[in-house]
Formats: structure tokens, C-alpha cells, sequence
């Protein structure tokens, strides 16, 4: 009953960020929801949803909304999931230590152990592109070589690697099967249990042997198995999604093609601007924890809200002319493409480094490239995640 | 309002006025200072509003806390004077205060 009172002081808007239509049409849905800071919809059993930047920022940021579970609802997605983010979804002292703990993973020391993997990696693939001459910029660029990266780095082999690969294409629409879907993830678990249990026994020089063997935060059982799980999937698919945007876009404006390719040192400003613009991972959900005021709503205690951020990252208050992409934008990374507040992207430097580093490679060694843009589609049934499944390529070496 | 000097280590130099109470960090962003990208916001889960502050007004701030010391090691070179700007709070006695934006942030 109250929740009608409370959300009648609020606009209601038909809205689900799950739908196809929010994947198709992103940009236009987008534009509309920003006239409404905040606003209600009856979508997933009801949510508020802000999509101002500043509203956002004031969600991911204030502790009087929490990523923490109850039952079957809470958690940073919507609907909450099966699965426990760990350390997005723990909260409070705990999760300040966790952090502390699991920080150093992605730390400057650990990026520069990272660089050599990725580094071979990267060559090994455009090498084959080049071959061909004809590729997919999805299958043999942009989701293997996240994968490679972040899965050698945790210390999986490289035929465990394919396993959770697949899990992540079944899971976010490269495979629209549920049933597949399931059966990948419970393989998925197969792989990561095996290589927690290997690690506990005999620690190497690898990720999960760091989280196994520091001390700040004892991690074992479920928690250490959903860490692994977080770092496995966060570093994969956004990073993806984001390179496929960024690709796609730089074929088709020939005046940024070549100003990154005669001054390099630009295309770290130039991701900062991707990652506003496409925002890959749409939203973040809260919940919250006591009563508390945003844009003029009432909060109660327990009600779940939707930081809509490919609105939030054009919101023209934060960002004039939001719907160009203006590599040269004063402030250019203000954007929340990578959350905010405490609960920040923990692997930010490593994706903001493979990813600077991939199109670099991609503008040294296959300048002309193009895109077969009729032939290629976006995810469909994966409105959060805003990915491509298929996007023929030529090197036109 | 209080003067803080922005110095990048090319010699360019912004001033931003701060209101008194502010973070360095607000106040460098309400500025539009690059080099302060402050990515969570002052929450101590990043090191991306790095600053290093010399002498004289290093002494004139309260230390680190665990936790910023902590995250400074997660910061690119960090040396004695290094600072997350989003812990340093402004008042009167640090007017004209130096701050170094690191390179590896601009």
C-alpha cells in the first residue's frame, strides 16, 4: 500500500532496461527517460530509476543505499540474480576491507605483470586477422583477448578459459538458450572449483592464488568461489561491448581515424569518451537502506532503485553536446561508465588499459580496416549489455 | 574562497578557488582541472585524485589515515608528498597552496 503513496509523488513511466527495444533503440529510449530525473516503472515488481548524472552519482555514492542481498531481492541488478558479486554486492565495514584486500590485483604493480600476457596476446590475434584478411571483430578480437587477459592473469589454462567464455556468450546473448545457458554456467563452476581447489593446495604466482593468500580479508567456500566469479565475468564482456562500439565508431569517422593514428598518445582520452558514449554496462541498482530523499522522492527502507547511466552519461548538464563524441570534452572523465562511489570498477585500470592498447595495435598494423555494417548485429536479448554478437571486418591491407 | 595552484609538470600552472570546507578534489573538478578524474568520488576506492603537496603546506594537513596510505600505494609513483586531493580538506592557512598533478594522470 505504501509503495503506492510513496511512488505517487513520482512520475510513472513504462520501462524495462531488459528489453529489446532498450537494446535496439538505446540512444532514443535514453534521450526521453533523461526529461525525467526520476521516475517509477512497474517493471521486475517496481523500481524507481534516476537518470541525471547528478541523481546517479548521489545513488552510487551515498551509503544510505546498499548492494547488499536480502532473500531473493537486492544486489546490483535487476532482477537480482542468481549469482553473488563479490565484492559489489557485500557492503559496509566488510566490504571496505574486502576492497582493501583485493585492490592490489589491479594495482599499477599488478598491471605491469599483466602487460607481457596481453601484450603477445594482442599480436597473436591481429597476426591471424591480417592473415585472413577477412575476420569477426567479436569472435577473434574483442571477446577473446579480454578473456585471455583476465583468465591467464587469474590462472586458468587455457582450455578452462574456452569453457568460461562460452558461459558468458550463452549468458548475455551470443546464445539466447536458457537451458544452455544453465548447463555453460554449471560448467563454468566446474572450472573455477577446480582451480580454487588447485590453488589452495599448491599457490602459483596468479590471481587466485593472491586472493587465497592474503590476509586482509580471509576469502574461503562461497565468498572466495563468487570473487573469482566477479573478476572472471566483470572482465570480459564490458570490455567487449565497449571495444565493438569503439571499433565500429572509428571506421566510420575518417577524421578521428586519422588523428589517432598520427598521435597516439590521444586514444587513452579517446576510451575515456567511448566509454561515456557507449556506457557498455547500462545500469547499476541500489536499495535502500533507510528512509532517505532523492530528486524530491521519498525513499522507504527495502525499495530498490536504477541508476540508468547511458542516460546519466549524456545528461547535458554534466556534458554539452552529449550526443557527440568530442574526444577534446573538458572533463571527459566524469562519466560513470565505471560506477562511482565505493563500489567503483575495481579492474578499471586493466580495461582501460587493454582496451587503449588493442586499438592502438588495431590502427598500427590494420590502418584501413572496415566494417561490414549491414552484416553486423547487436545483442537482442541483453538490454544491459550493450554488445555486439557478429561484426565482419576486413584488414584492407 | 581559498587559491590553489594546480602545477603540471610541463610548468603549466590553473588556479582554482575552493570554498573553505571543500575537498581539493570537489573543488578541482567543479574547476574543470585535469588530471583530478576522482573516479569514485571521494569514497577511498581509487587513487585517481593524486596530488603531491611539498612544503610548507604538507605540513599544515592532518596525515593520511590507514586507509588513504593504503590507497596511495595504488597511485603511479607515489613519493612523501603524495596525496588523494578527495582527504584533503581546504581552509584558510592553505592559501596558495602548490598542488603537483602527477603526469601519468594527464
Amino acid at each position: 500500500m505504501s509503495d503506492t503513496l510513496t511512488a505517487g509523488r513520482c512520475p510513472h513511466l513504462a520501462f524495462n532496461h531488459r528489453a529489446k527495444e532498450v537494446a535496439l533503440n538505446r540512444e532514443e529510449i535514453s534521450k526521453e527517460l533523461r526529461q525525467t530525473p526520476i521516475f517509477w516503472t512497474d517493471a521486475f515488481g517496481g523500481y524507481y530509476v534516476v537518470t541525471s548524472h547528478e541523481l546517479a552519482k548521489q545513488v552510487l555514492r551515498q551509503s544510505d543505499f546498499t548492494t547488499v542481498k536480502t532473500g531473493d531481492t537486492g544486489g546490483v541488478t535487476i532482477p537480482s540474480t542468481q549469482f553473488n558479486f563479490v565484492p559489489a554486492e557485500v557492503d559496509g565495514p566488510d566490504h571496505a576491507r574486502l576492497r582493501r584486500a583485493l585492490n592490489p590485483m589491479f594495482g599499477p604493480q599488478a598491471i605491469e605483470k599483466i602487460r607481457p600476457i596481453m601484450e603477445s596476446a594482442v599480436r597473436d590475434a591481429i597476426d591471424a586477422c591480417i592473415e585472413k584478411g577477412e575476420f569477426d571483430f567479436v569472435h577473434d578480437i574483442a571477446e577473446p583477448l579480454p578473456a585471455k587477459v583476465i583468465l591467464t592473469y587469474l590462472g586458468f589454462d587455457p582450455a578452462q578459459a574456452q569453457v568460461v567464455v562460452q558461459a558468458g556468450q550463452s549468458a548475455m546473448g551470443t546464445s539466447s538458450n536458457p537451458e544452455q545457458a544453465a548447463q555453460a554456467f554449471a560448467r563454468m563452476r566446474e572450472v573455477i572449483e577446480e582451480l580454487i581447489a588447485a590453488r589452495l593446495e599448491t599457490p602459483r604466482d596468479d590471481g587466485v592464488s593472491f586472493m587465497i593468500e592474503q590476509d586482509v580479508y580471509p576469502l574461503r567456500g562461497q565468498e572466495l568461489y563468487w570473487a573469482v566469479f566477479t573478476m572472471t565475468v566483470g572482465g570480459i564482456e564490458n570490455v567487449a561491448a565497449l571495444l565493438e562500439n569503439s571499433f565500429l565508431h572509428i571506421a566510420q569517422t575518417p577524421d578521428l581515424r586519422q588523428r589517432l593514428i598520427s598521435d597516439p598518445g590521444l586514444i587513452p582520452r579517446a576510451v575515456e569518451e567511448f566509454i561515456r558514449f557507449f556506457t557498455p554496462g547500462g545500469g547499476l541498482a541500489r536499495t535502500a537502506a533507510t528512509e532517505v530523499e532523492i530528486g524530491g522522492v521519498t525513499l522507504k527502507p527495502g525499495d530498490r532503485i536504477f541508476a540508468w547511466l547511458p542516460s546519466a552519461n549524456k545528461d547535458e548538464n554534466a556534458f554539452p553536446r552529449p550526443d557527440e563524441i568530442d574526444i577534446d570534452r573538458p572533463g571527459v572523465s566524469q562519466h560513470l561508465g565505471l560506477g562511482h562511489g565505493r563500489h567503483f570498477c575495481i579492474g578499471a585500470s586493466l580495461a582501460r588499459m587493454e582496451i587503449a592498447h588493442i586499438i592502438g595495435q588495431i590502427l598500427e598494423r590494420m590502418p584501413n580496416y572496415s566494417v561490414d555494417v549491414e552484416a553486423s548485429r547487436r545483442f537482442e536479448n541483453a538490454g544491459n549489455m550493450y554488445g555486439w554478437w557478429k561484426m565482419p571486418a576486413k584488414t584492407n591491407a | 574562497m581559498v587559491s590553489v595552484n594546480f602545477c603540471y609538470e610541463d610548468g603549466i600552472e590553473k588556479v582554482a578557488d575552493i570554498p573553505q570546507g571543500m575537498s581539493v578534489m570537489e573543488g578541482a573538478i567543479k574547476s574543470g582541472i585535469d588530471g583530478i578524474d576522482a573516479d569514485c568520488g571521494g569514497a577511498l576506492s581509487c587513487a585517481t585524485c593524486h596530488v603531491r603537496i611539498p612544503s610548507p603546506w604538507r605540513e599544515l594537513i592532518p596525515p593520511p589515515c590507514a586507509a588513504e596510505r593504503e590507497m596511495l600505494e595504488f597511485a603511479v609513483d607515489p613519493d612523501d608528498r603524495s596525496r588523494l586531493s578527495c582527504q584533503v580538506i581546504v581552509g584558510p592557512e592553505l592559501e596558495g597552496m602548490q598542488a603537483i598533478v602527477p603526469k601519468s594522470q594527464r
